[in-house]
């Protein structure tokens, strides 16, 4: 029998017209793979988060802001889904909340369960949509509230109202693929652009118009998305006229390009500090909302509170530690802080534990040290195990010595044997199962460890061109708290890059204006490894947006290739230096050749030598390698060095200085010349 | 004695958005009530107790500026200063050329400017944030539309500016115009990474009153190639601020940009050692949702102050703005000169009339002869007014003759200007020293065809007529 009966039916619904039944629609499935291979044996909804499974977190939410009904749609696992739910409160006759089990085998994402839902005709009126993985304490009725009678008064085409928290820049609980840009009428919160930001994208552009005819508009780049939307009965016939509407953000973008076409409008709301409501979507955000919980963010879902009729009590404990009475904890363990232990579990002696979740009726056993790791039910733990930022899944048994760190995810029921040492791994039981479960386009190969633990090996390559974040979260790297935060540096070092270049122009005229850009070009394409031929179409389309004559072209670009290893990678010697430009050289000689061709360019070409080994100690003590070295890519020819060395006199003192060094070099073309011309007369 | 502030007064402006009015009369002496408009910033600047003020004019009409000032009876004290009218200097230049002069932060103020707003909480916001710039913004004054302005229909856009503020701080991050972009606005992602909450405003005023730090005159001083204040000064500065350098440097190593004897704006706002560990030891942030200090280690700020929505405030840079506040300022006059008194009929009048409402202003030595009828007028000095005339909504500068039986309504004429007898004048704006024919009927939109009509002396200076 429910402990917390449905109370709040009466008071807060009223409001609502009599006779509305407010519907959830609750999509099961996430449909983005983010926690494969684990979800090949249980749906992302029944992950346990701080050992209780994600998807009654949710139900239980809708629950307390009187959701009267709510329909789960399920793709994979729905008998995993149903069973759960049988098992469950809500199938109970006192139940004020009904389940509805919705099925679609065929369904792959978003789109589909709501063309599936119209389909169906059993949207009756404005709905919350929700996805399965939700944990949140947020009251659902008065943005419901909001959206009905205010939004929809003034505007008619509303379709949508997003809810969104508050959450700056760097925070731990904001996903790097999630994060988005959106452009908000400030005096109607109607949601004018919706940018997503990828990894490496320096610039947003906003339509001019988005400012032009509003008194103000709002930048923000400080939400986070809780993926709950409420959503008019008009959301599932848009989908199913636009098929092409995959993801809600398919939707978003393509209600807000077609804004005249869809005559549909998308509003925002904005959770007050007390809510919280968060979608665990990925390993990082798993790890983010376990913390979220075991700090009480979450109340009144907290573990020493317990929702799930079946669970005895936590208890709440000093430095964070919820213990269930029946844990047994051997001498000299210490549980640090930050720590759920389910229940039935015994810790061997001199163990230690921090920062911690450990499901029910696991075997730990003596000197361990468990760090960052999230222990499901039924696990086993041999002796003098190191576990540091792990996910072990239910079943799971490690036998002495095994050492897990750096975000180690180990799939159901994997047996990893002695002294097993394993780095930022996925690990299932058997290598069979992912074959049958996965898409076809991934493909995993498995490498055996163990008899019941096969290590997938992710294709290194494959993920070298795609942007880091991903690569990372199937490793389960975002476990680790530090990887986030050297993420953020390094981006923060990315985009000091164009910091530099500017500075060294105080003044904005165009030709340092296309020096900069030529610069942060050749930056970017450097780091991203981009085909030359791209920045050679960037170079020339700056060159035409600054009228920049062609010589002056081939002077600054020869100039941006030189100080591209000060300001790239600020290198601080000559020996380095001159490795790193022979890098740069190896990567950007097509787009030399391509702009010195004739003698004029190769003078402006050793003019920008010059110049900046005039200025650049550096250079100036490597000016004869890198002559050579140029000379050698056949970028320069003897003649123009020749006339450039002889040019040189009577001009100021470092202009003479710099050739004096160079002589050595002058001397053997000389040579070389006088050898090859001997040759030719053989 | 060095002050806090120092004033300077942009009154060097030609009026090149209202060239109908100031080919007869320099912009900053157009009459506004009966004070010519550069008074309205200047008993401001006195009432917010600054005491030294540069009133920056062109070379030739320093004495006339001199002349109408001197009756105003403002006790600042002036320093009027003339910029040669040869030379086509932009904002930036004069206060280069003013830099020796400026010996403390300075208060810079365009003589257009119109409001009633106190200038306190400007301040305040520049002493708390001990900010670079700190720039005033107007929110759009709700114009009535009913009004006409006198003159021909312009299709002239107003310039607007795209302005960003940091909601929670008011840090004035983006500042360009309108006309600038294409289609898109681009904005760093940097930029966004420290300012996570935007609020981009794109119909505001720009008031034209900075508060400026000394160290960026000092910049200004050195660095040659600004030429406006605002579109390229303050714009680069505020660009700037984004920057990677812009973090405090505690020890001088400045001379890691590439060349090194160049110095660069960050050179010149190091801030004191001192004020950094007191921000240091302080924990007083002045943003919150990352763990940055407090300004992010920005020695460059730049700050916005949007006034308040129930304040007034305008800047007088257009004939239909000028026209709007000749309209308004009799009842607006309280809150606008903070209780001077106003006399709007001046004593050395002579007023026959007896139809003429209150909120008429009547100059020195006009007179205005018996049967007549004057509503909602500015009358200037030296005017006369013959009988039988009427005059609705129209602005007389000095020594308009207007003879018998005239009609204007919602007219402005210039100085000098003769309405011969029996005219009538609608929504019309006659240039200084011209005479309107006898019988004349003319309103903009007659005017296509009755201007072959005219005689060849009497222009009405309108704006290029897009015949």
């Amino acid at each position: 029998m429910s402990r917390k009966g449905p109370k709040g039916t009466a008071g807060s619904a009223e409001a609502l017209k009599k006779g509305d039944i407010v519907q959830a629609i609750v999509i099961v499935d996430c449909f983005q793979g983010e926690f494969r291979p684990i979800t090949c044996d249980i749906p992302p909804a029944l992950i346990p988060v701080v050992n209780t499974p994600l998807l009654d977190y949710t139900l239980e939410c809708l629950a307390l802001s009187s959701v009267q009904e709510v329909i789960l749609f399920c793709s994979s696992h729905a008998d995993l889904i149903k069973e759960h739910i049988k098992k469950s409160k809500w199938n109970e006759l006192a139940s004020a909340m009904t389940i509805t089990v919705m099925v679609s085998e065929t369904c792959r994402s978003l789109g589909d369960a709501m063309r599936d839902l119209d389909a169906k005709a059993v949207i009756r009126s404005d709905f919350i949509l929700v996805s399965g993985e939700m944990v949140a304490n947020l009251n659902f009725l008065p943005i419901l509230e909001h959206h009905r009678f205010e939004i929809i008064t003034y505007d008619k085409g509303a379709v949508m109202t997003m809810v969104y928290k508050e959450a700056g820049p760097g925070h731990f609980s904001r996903f790097v693929e999630d994060e988005a840009v959106l452009v908000l009428d400030a005096s109607t919160g109607r949601v004018l652009v919706h940018q997503k930001m990828k990894t490496g994208t320096k610039k947003i552009n906003i339509p001019l118009e988005t400012y032009v005819d509003r008194p103000c508009v709002e930048l923000r780049y400080d939400l986070q998305d809780t993926y709950v939307a409420i959503c008019s009965p008009s959301v599932p016939p848009l989908f199913s006229d636009n098929f092409d509407f995959q993801t809600r953000d398919d939707f978003v973008r393509g209600l807000l390009m077609n804004e005249e076409i869809l005559a549909s409008t998308i509003y925002w709301y904005k959770l007050d500090e007390a809510q919280y409501a968060a979608c665990v979507s990925n390993w990082q955000m798993y790890q983010s909302v376990s913390h979220d919980i075991m700090y009480r963010w979450v109340y009144p879902f907290v573990p020493d509170s317990p929702f799930s009729w079946d669970i005895e009590p936590y208890m709440f404990l000093r430095h964070n530690v919820y213990k269930q009475k029946s844990v047994k904890l051997g001498k000299g363990c210490m549980l640090k802080e930050d720590i759920v232990i389910g229940e039935n579990t015994d810790v061997g002696e001199n163990t230690d534990i921090s920062h911690s979740v450990i499901g029910k009726n696991c075997h730990i056993g003596k000197n361990v040290t468990i760090y960052e790791s999230y222990i499901w039910d039924n696990v086993a733990i041999g002796d003098n195990c190191h576990i540091n930022c792990a996910v072990v899944g239910h079943h799971s048994k490690l036998g002495t010595g095994v050492t897990l760190s750096k975000g180690c995810i180990l799939g159901l029921g994997v047996v990893l044997p002695h002294n097993s040492n394993l780095e930022a791994s996925i690990l299932i039981a058997s290598p069979m199962q992912s074959k049958d479960s996965l898409d076809q386009d991934e493909v995993y190969k498995a490498e055996k460890v163990g008899e019941q633990a096969y290590r997938l090996l992710v294709d290194q390559t494959e993920f070298d061109s795609e942007d880091e974040g991903r690569a990372h979260c199937l490793h389960g790297l975002w476990l680790d708290r530090s990887g986030g935060d050297s993420e953020s540096e390094s981006e923060e070092e990315f985009s000091a890059g164009s910091g530099v270049s500017d500075h060294a122009s105080p003044v904005p005229d165009d030709t340092h204006l296309f020096f900069s850009e030529v610069l942060d070009s050749l930056t970017r394409g450097y780091d991203d490894k981009l085909p030359p031929d791209n920045l050679i179409l960037e170079i020339n389309s700056s060159r035409y947006a600054y009228n920049v004559s062609i010589r002056e072209v081939s002077y600054f670009v020869m100039k941006a290739l030189l100080s591209l290893p000060i300001q790239a990678r600020s290198v601080d010697s000559t020996p380095k230096y001159l490795t790193e430009f022979n890098k740069v050289l190896q990567d950007f000689l097509p787009i030399l050749q391509n702009y010195v061709r004739n003698s004029d360019a190769e003078h402006d070409c050793l003019q920008a030598l010059e110049d900046m080994a005039a200025s650049t100690d550096m250079l100036r003590d490597g000016l004869m390698k890198l002559l050579h070295l140029l000379y050698e890519k056949d970028i320069l020819e003897e003649d123009v060095i020749m006339k450039w060395y002889n040019s040189g006199d009577g001009e100021s003192s470092t202009a003479t200085a710099l050739r004096k060094q160079v002589a050595p070099f002058i001397q053997w073309l000389e040579y070389a010349d006088e050898e090859s011309d001997e040759s030719g007369s053989d | 004695m060095v002050r806090e502030f120092q004033a300077i007064v942009m009154a060097g402006g030609r009026g090149s958005r209202m060239t109908e009015l100031t080919a007869g009369r320099p912009k900053c002496l157009l009459p506004i009530g009966n004070k010519p408009m550069v008074w309205y910033p200047l008993q401001l600047l006195e009432r917010t107790g600054i005491k030294d003020t540069i009133l920056v004019v062109v070379e030739h009409i320093k004495s006339d500026v001199q002349m109408a000032l001197e009756p105003c009876g403002l006790k600042i004290r002036l320093d009027i200063v003339s910029i040669p009218a040869a030379e086509d200097w932009g904002t930036a230049d004069t206060l280069r050329f003013l830099s020796d002069r400026i010996k403390s932060d300075v208060l810079i103020v365009s003589c257009d400017m119109i409001t009633d707003m106190s200038l306190y909480p400007v301040l305040d916001v520049f002493r708390k944030h001990s900010a670079g710039i700190v720039a005033l913004f107007f929110h759009p004054q709700p114009s009535d539309i009913a009004s006409v302005t006198p003159g021909p229909k312009t299709k002239q856009k107003p310039e607007r500016d795209l302005v960003g503020l940091d909601t929670e701080t008011s840090r004035l991050v983006f500042l360009a115009s309108i006309s600038d972009f294409d289609d898109t606005v681009s904005m760093p992602r940097r930029l966004l990474r420290k300012h996570p909450h935007i609020s981009m405003f794109s119909q505001l005023t720009d008031a034209h009153l900075y508060v400026i730090r000394k160290w960026v005159i000092d910049y200004l001083a050195y660095e040659k190639s600004f030429s406006t204040l605002k579109g390229e000064m303050i714009s680069y500065i505020i660009k700037k601020q984004s920057s990677r350098l812009n973090t405090a440097r505690k020890d001088d190593d400045i001379n890691t940009s590439l060349d090194g004897d160049k110095k660069d704006l960050f050179h010149f706002a190091q801030e004191d050692t001192l004020v950094h560990m007191i921000r240091e030891l302080s924990n007083y942030n002045d943003h919150t949702g990352d763990m940055k200090p407090t300004y992010h280690g920005d020695p460059v700020r730049c700050y916005a102050f949007l006034a308040p929505l129930d304040k007034f405030g305008i800047r007088t840079n257009t004939v239909a703005m000028y026209c709007d506040i000749n309209r308004k300022i009799k009842e607006r006059w309280e809150s606008v000169t903070g209780g001077c008194q106003l006399v709007p009929l001046h004593p050395t009048s002579d007023i026959k009339s007896t139809q003429m409402d209150d909120s008429c202003v009547v100059g020195e030595h006009s007179s205005i002869a018996e049967k007549t009828s004057i509503k909602s007028c500015n009358i200037g000095a030296h005017c006369h007014i013959e009988p039988k005339v009427r005059l609705t909504n129209c602005i007389l500068m000095n020594g308009v003759k207007i003879r018998e039986g005239c009609v204007l309504s919602n007219c402005v004429l210039c100085d000098e200007v003769e309405v011969c007898k029996n005219s009538e004048l609608k929504d019309c704006l006659v240039g200084s020293h011209h005479t309107v024919a006898a019988e004349g009927k003319l309103s903009p939109e007659s005017l296509r065809i009755d201007l072959n009509g005219i005689p060849t002396e009497l222009i009405i200076i309108l704006r290029e007529l897009d015949v």
